[in-house]
């Protein structure tokens, strides 16, 4: 099933449109260019993965008819497979490998990561008489209503209790979700030894003990491993001891190497457009197009922008890549000029040696002869480089430090009335400011290490009368800072008895105020990478005042994420998320550096089963990323 | 008594989307960074990038204490001499003032306007500030 067929449709948008000459290359593809959208119809799945290249991308994946656009753009990516319903099943498990692939051919961090366990124990009991256990361990994840599922087992490590497990158990890593997993491991019985492991029934072996966690702890430690106790089933905790488990992390991404390297080409003949398209041979038989250079305009002995690739990419150094050089035609029936093949090991060789290699051309159409030319390719620089994945920096000490911002303004309701968006339930429902709180709060805490977080809020008529678009929510004169979530949730209820709403809504001062701590630390260290929650009911009243202090924060180490609550139109802050491609512009005429700021609309949380808060966080680990490598900052290896 | 020397690193990056008279420019296009009226500098013409040119060029000036910006300018060099773009006046509190910490690199991307106020284009530039407070 082709993607265009399967109703998907991948939109490259180009932000900043450093490579304003896309195109497309085979005749079959189809390139629309709409308001700084490049609209492409690929052929097949395949070339349709392959081809995205531009500065930022977007996929729409539209199952269920426009009106749902929005929704299904930001729920694809993190749910591979998520159908959502009703036949979408097949076709967004496709999207959301396209949009895997992407990233990870740009090497961006995004979407899930695939990790692999290894799993070693010590001090386990001893459960048979004449010898030691025989131990196994099981791998479980724990879905949101307490079930498990298997996610794998190791072998059975024979009369040992302290086993060092050889078989890796693959998990995959959300940035934006929590991940509660549990360990058990087992004595399997000398009858089973020659049972396969997978077929082994975990209720004949002898239970040594449990362990549970949740994924983020293991990977925000150093060497992104956890020992863990064992304990009796169902966490009971005994007098006796199990011994404990040690979960040891492993990016599986096979490697984060990347090249560089400057092309041209001289002497090509007759036709003046050319352009270059990269394709890897893969083990079928067949090739895959993995780059295109931009066009160069009526030039014979052009020098294209450097291509950039990425392991994924190119494959291994000695995959035989098939360069291409087109004449660019705007019908998409571009010409052949020239084919070589080279390996990425042998396009090292031809700049080392400033040696060009000659392109060739098939005699005729359906000839395989191949006709040498004078027009050569030149490699001009080569450069290989490792990117750091967002693993790597959390894993060596980086940190993501979380900030809440809370509108007190009066469109919200009087807080003792239960139709008011701040009414505290005694019944103990939370209002959706508590859940809004919560849901990032309880993913985000896990990378903050101190778990001290500013909270504010902003449009409340303080004890003295003023308004203040900036204060403690604690009620304390200075210091902003309340302990892990829970104090978020206290400091915030204690604030809606000391605080009147008024009014009007500005975030100015909120994000001024965290621009400030931002940079504070950035004067101290590089470590740190903030997160601001501003959790609102309605329409600022100044929206380019809002838009100048992002614009401000936009070079800093900085994330906002803008929670919208209650029914009220939030179509102002869809400009705010410059998702549309178009960068923010302060009055000053300074334009945001980058995009930094996420919105999503609270109502989203209940149209599907997707939590808003998922959609919310996505873009986190790229952002972060993005912000890291603009400055080369490096993650602290402990080697 | 307080006196400062320093000087400024400004690497200019790239622009985005410039015209003449409103058709985009083909090649050509290149920088001038000033200061102070004797501290003028500038980039190498790009030949390849077109209308969105890219120089990646960093160039020293001092800063004199008295400076509130930096003016940016974008010309393009053609048969009949220099012609202007665009411009902007960086705001030395944009990036050695309030919270920027000292010695940061600053990434900072601007509008650029023609002499008579229309918008054109975008330009991008990263500026540290060297060079140590003496009291």
């Amino acid at each position: 099933m082709s993607l265009l067929n399967s109703n998907y449709c991948v939109n490259a948008l180009v932000a900043a449109p450093s490579h304003i000459k896309v195109f497309s290359a085979s005749s079959d593809c189809q390139v629309v260019v709409y308001e700084g959208k490049i609209r492409e119809k690929p052929s097949s799945k395949e070339e349709a993965r392959q081809f995205i290249k531009g500065s930022w991308l977007v996929v729409v994946g539209r199952t269920r008819g426009a009106e749902e656009r929005r929704w299904e753009r930001r729920r694809l990516p993190s749910h591979p497979g998520a159908g959502g319903g009703g036949g979408g099943a097949e076709g967004a498990t496709e999207a959301s490998e396209a949009v895997e692939f992407f990233y990870k051919s740009r090497g961006l961090y995004s979407l899930s990561t695939q990790l692999e366990f290894s799993l070693s124990a010590s001090k386990l009991r001893d459960m048979d008489v004449l010898s030691k256990s025989d131990p196994m361990a099981v791998v479980y994840s724990k879905k949101g209503d307490g079930t498990l599922e298997e996610l794998g087992r190791t072998e059975v490590v024979l009369n040992q209790l302290d086993p060092v497990w050889v078989g890796k158990i693959p998990v995959n890593y959300h940035f934006e979700i929590v991940q509660p997993l549990v360990f058990r491991v087992y004595d399997v019985d000398t009858k089973f030894h020659n049972v396969p492991v997978k077929a082994l029934k975990l209720g004949e072996q002898d239970f040594l003990g449990e362990a549970t966690c949740v994924l983020s702890e293991i990977i925000t430690k150093q060497n992104k491993s956890l020992t863990l106790k064992l304990e009796a089933a169902g966490g009971q905790r005994s007098m006796q001891n199990r011994g404990s488990l040690t979960i040891r992390a492993e990016e599986t991404v096979a490697s984060k190497r990347v090249i560089e390297m400057g092309l041209r080409a001289s002497h090509l003949e007759n036709k003046d457009d050319p352009f270059l398209r990269i394709s890897k041979t893969v083990e079928s038989g067949g090739t895959i197009p993995v780059y295109k250079t931009e066009v160069a305009v009526n030039n014979l002995n052009p020098t294209w922008k450097p291509v950039r690739l990425t392991m994924q990419q190119f494959g291994s150094r000695e995959t035989p890549l098939v360069l291409e050089c087109f004449d660019f035609n705007s019908n998409g029936k571009h010409e052949i000029m020239g084919v070589l093949q080279k390996s990425v090991a042998e396009l090292e060789m031809l700049q080392k040696g400033r040696t060009g290699a000659n392109f060739q051309i098939p005699t005729s159409v359906r000839s395989s002869q191949m006709k040498t030319l004078k027009s050569q390719l030149f490699v001009d620089g080569f450069l290989e480089t490792t990117q750091y994945t967002f693993l790597d920096y959390i894993s060596s000490g980086f940190e993501l430090n979380f900030m809440v911002a809370v509108d007190f303004t009066g469109s919200n309701g009087d807080p003792r009335s239960p139709m008011s968006l701040h009414y505290l339930d005694p019944s103990g429902h939370l209002n959706s400011y508590q859940k809004a709180i919560l849901e990032v709060g309880e993913i985000i805490q896990f990378y903050d290490t101190d778990k001290h977080f500013p909270a504010w809020g902003f449009g409340g008529r303080l004890m003295n009368r003023e308004v203040s678009h900036c204060f403690n929510l604690n009620g304390h004169p200075s210091d902003s800072e309340v302990e892990g979530v829970n104090g978020i949730m206290a400091a915030y209820s204690s604030a809606l008895v000391n605080v009147a709403l008024a009014g009007p809504t500005l975030f100015g001062q909120i994000i001024d105020r965290a621009a400030q701590i931002a940079s504070q630390s950035v004067s101290n260290n590089q470590t740190k990478y903030f997160i601001l929650l501003i959790i609102t009911d309605g329409v600022i009243t100044d929206l380019q005042e809002t838009i100048n202090a992002i614009v401000k924060a936009s070079d800093l180490p900085l994330s906002i994420l803008i929670i919208g609550v209650g029914n009220a139109d939030f179509q102002q802050m869809e400009i705010l998320d410059a998702d549309n491609g178009k960068r923010l512009e302060s009055s000053t005429g300074r334009v945001a550096t980058r995009d930094i700021v996420q919105f999503v609309p609270m109502r989203e949380v209940h149209s599907g089963q997707i939590s808003v808060v998922q959609s919310l966080l996505e873009e986190l680990p790229s952002q972060f990323l993005a912000y890291m490598r603009c400055r080369d900052i490096k993650p602290h290896f402990v080697n | 008594m307080k006196s400062l020397s320093r000087s400024i690193e400004i690497t200019v990056i790239s622009a985005e989307d410039l015209s003449i008279h409103g058709r985009p420019i083909k090649n050509n296009a290149f920088v001038v960074v000033q200061t102070a009226p004797n501290a003028t500098r500038s980039t190498s013409v790009d030949t390849t990038g077109g209308t969105y040119p890219s120089w990646n060029e960093m160039l020293e000036l001092p800063l004199p204490q008295e400076s509130q910006f930096v003016r940016v300018e974008v010309q393009c060099r053609t048969s009949s001499g220099a012609k202007a773009v665009g411009g902007v006046n960086v705001p030395v509190s944009d990036f050695a003032e309030g919270w920027i910490p000292n010695g940061y690199l600053t990434f900072l991307s601007y509008r650029l306007r023609k002499w008579n106020g229309e918008r054109n284009g975008i330009i991008n530039l990263s500026i540290r500030v060297k060079g140590k407070e003496i009291t």
